[in-house]
């Protein structure tokens, strides 16, 4: 009875720690949105650009994104006229160098941020599926989201990922986004 | 006998009465406090970039790969001024190698160098020079590896870091800033802001490079080059 108990104890500490141990693999930064308990935070943005491939794919990007978690919803329009949030281009002409995020936040409350996507970037330009992961990237960078910076993580904060693998939010930045989110 | 119920009462009463009070009294100090609580403001910028951390990573994503010498600082490169200017530095470079892709012998490369981040609070403009991750001064006594695509007539960073220094005694080192990219700026006595930028705060974990010798480094890109040319 001793044993079976010790044993049982056991495979519950290994399972929780292998739990954890999954789970904790996203970053965050210590600001986030002023959600509400209970409520979907909606946060308005419009775009930055008027080049018809790079809207189409912040649209996509926004539309991965509100299908995979129902904490924080964009709502990209270009009649948000009042938003300060944008979401467009920047030329830089280092190679190395795919997008970017600013983001405002008095005491760590977003206020607003501006998403880019690096158009100086000849593979921005030319391949579709590194655009959306870049773009998934950047918005989950304006939920509060941090960089995973290496290893094997299956995420799209990942920036080691292959970004013509994985370019859609995975189940690491989904449990990213329920954790700084939770209630 | 029964016990009078009244006495309990008035305990339970006290004990709300005292519940209360104390939260009153919280709420309060809360707010009396909170007049005095620092503001601090926060900007920053997190950029997608290819990072490598391995010579399997470089090689995958570079279109040229050289060994040879930086041998003059030729000029001051405004990268791009929105969002945010940026700036690098435009170098002569002497190949001695092409490990792979076809270039002149002598190339300019850029050395993208920082970000300056600007951010305006109650109408006054703040703005801080962010070293980029990638940028190390290089050493004209030095020879070194790059990892880089072109743009127009120069090359530019295929990967962040892109620098392999070699030493005297044929050492590799994995060049990268590792600044903590941070600048605060008092706005007043309650005050402040903070803007930070990219920074490879502990990469050496990662870095699967330094310590290294050349003839190591030259075998793993020949190996990685393969793998690249056999599975593009």
């Amino acid at each position: 009875m001793y044993w079976k108990s010790v044993r049982v104890i056991s495979i519950v500490v290994l399972l929780f720690s292998l739990s954890v141990s999954i789970v904790s693999a996203y970053n965050l930064n210590p600001w986030s949105w002023p959600k509400q308990f209970g409520q979907t935070y909606t946060v308005y943005v419009k775009y930055d650009t008027s080049d018809a491939y790079i809207r189409a794919s912040w649209d996509t990007a926004v539309s991965d994104w509100n299908s995979e978690q129902s904490k924080i919803k964009f709502d990209l329009s270009s009649s948000n006229f009042s938003t300060l949030s944008t979401v467009g281009t920047m030329s830089d002409p280092d190679q190395s160098y795919y997008g970017s995020a600013f983001t405002s936040r008095p005491n760590n409350v977003i206020s607003y941020f501006s998403l880019y996507l690096n158009t100086g970037n000849t593979t921005i330009v030319n391949n579709g599926i590194v655009r959306r992961s870049t773009a998934n990237h950047e918005l989950g960078h304006g939920m509060g989201i941090a960089d995973i910076t290496s290893g094997p993580v299956l995420a799209v904060m990942n920036i080691g990922r292959d970004r013509t693998k994985i370019y859609l939010p995975q189940q690491d930045d989904k449990n990213a986004v329920n954790t700084k989110y939770a209630f | 006998m029964m016990k009078s119920s009244k006495p309990r009462i008035i305990t339970i009463g006290i004990i709300i009465l005292t519940c209360i009070l104390i939260m009153c009294v919280t709420i309060f100090a809360k707010d009396v406090f909170r007049q005095d609580e620092p503001i601090v403001h926060k900007y920053s910028s997190h950029a997608d970039r290819y990072v490598a951390s391995d010579i399997q990573k470089l090689v995958d994503n570079a279109d040229y790969i050289i060994m040879g010498q930086f041998n003059n600082f030729l000029e001051n490169w405004v990268m791009r001024t929105e969002p945010n200017y940026k700036e690098g530095e435009i170098y002569s470079f002497d190949i001695e190698e092409q490990l792979y892709g076809n270039t002149p012998e002598k190339i300019k490369v850029v050395l993208p160098h920082f970000e300056r981040l600007t951010t305006e609070i109650d109408s006054k403009t703040y703005s801080a020079d962010i070293i980029e991750p990638h940028y190390s001064k290089p050493d004209f006594a030095k020879k070194y590896i790059l990892f880089l695509k072109r743009y127009e007539d120069v090359y530019v960073p295929s990967a962040v870091p892109f620098i392999l220094e070699i030493n005297n005694n044929d050492t590799v080192f994995f060049k990268f800033n590792k600044d903590g990219a941070f600048k605060k700026f008092d706005i007043s006595k309650n005050e402040s802001l903070e803007i930070t930028g990219d920074a490879l705060h502990d990469f050496e974990k990662y870095d699967d490079i330094t310590g290294k010798t050349k003839s190591e480094i030259l075998t793993s890109i020949k190996e990685s080059l393969n793998k690249k040319v056999a599975s593009p």
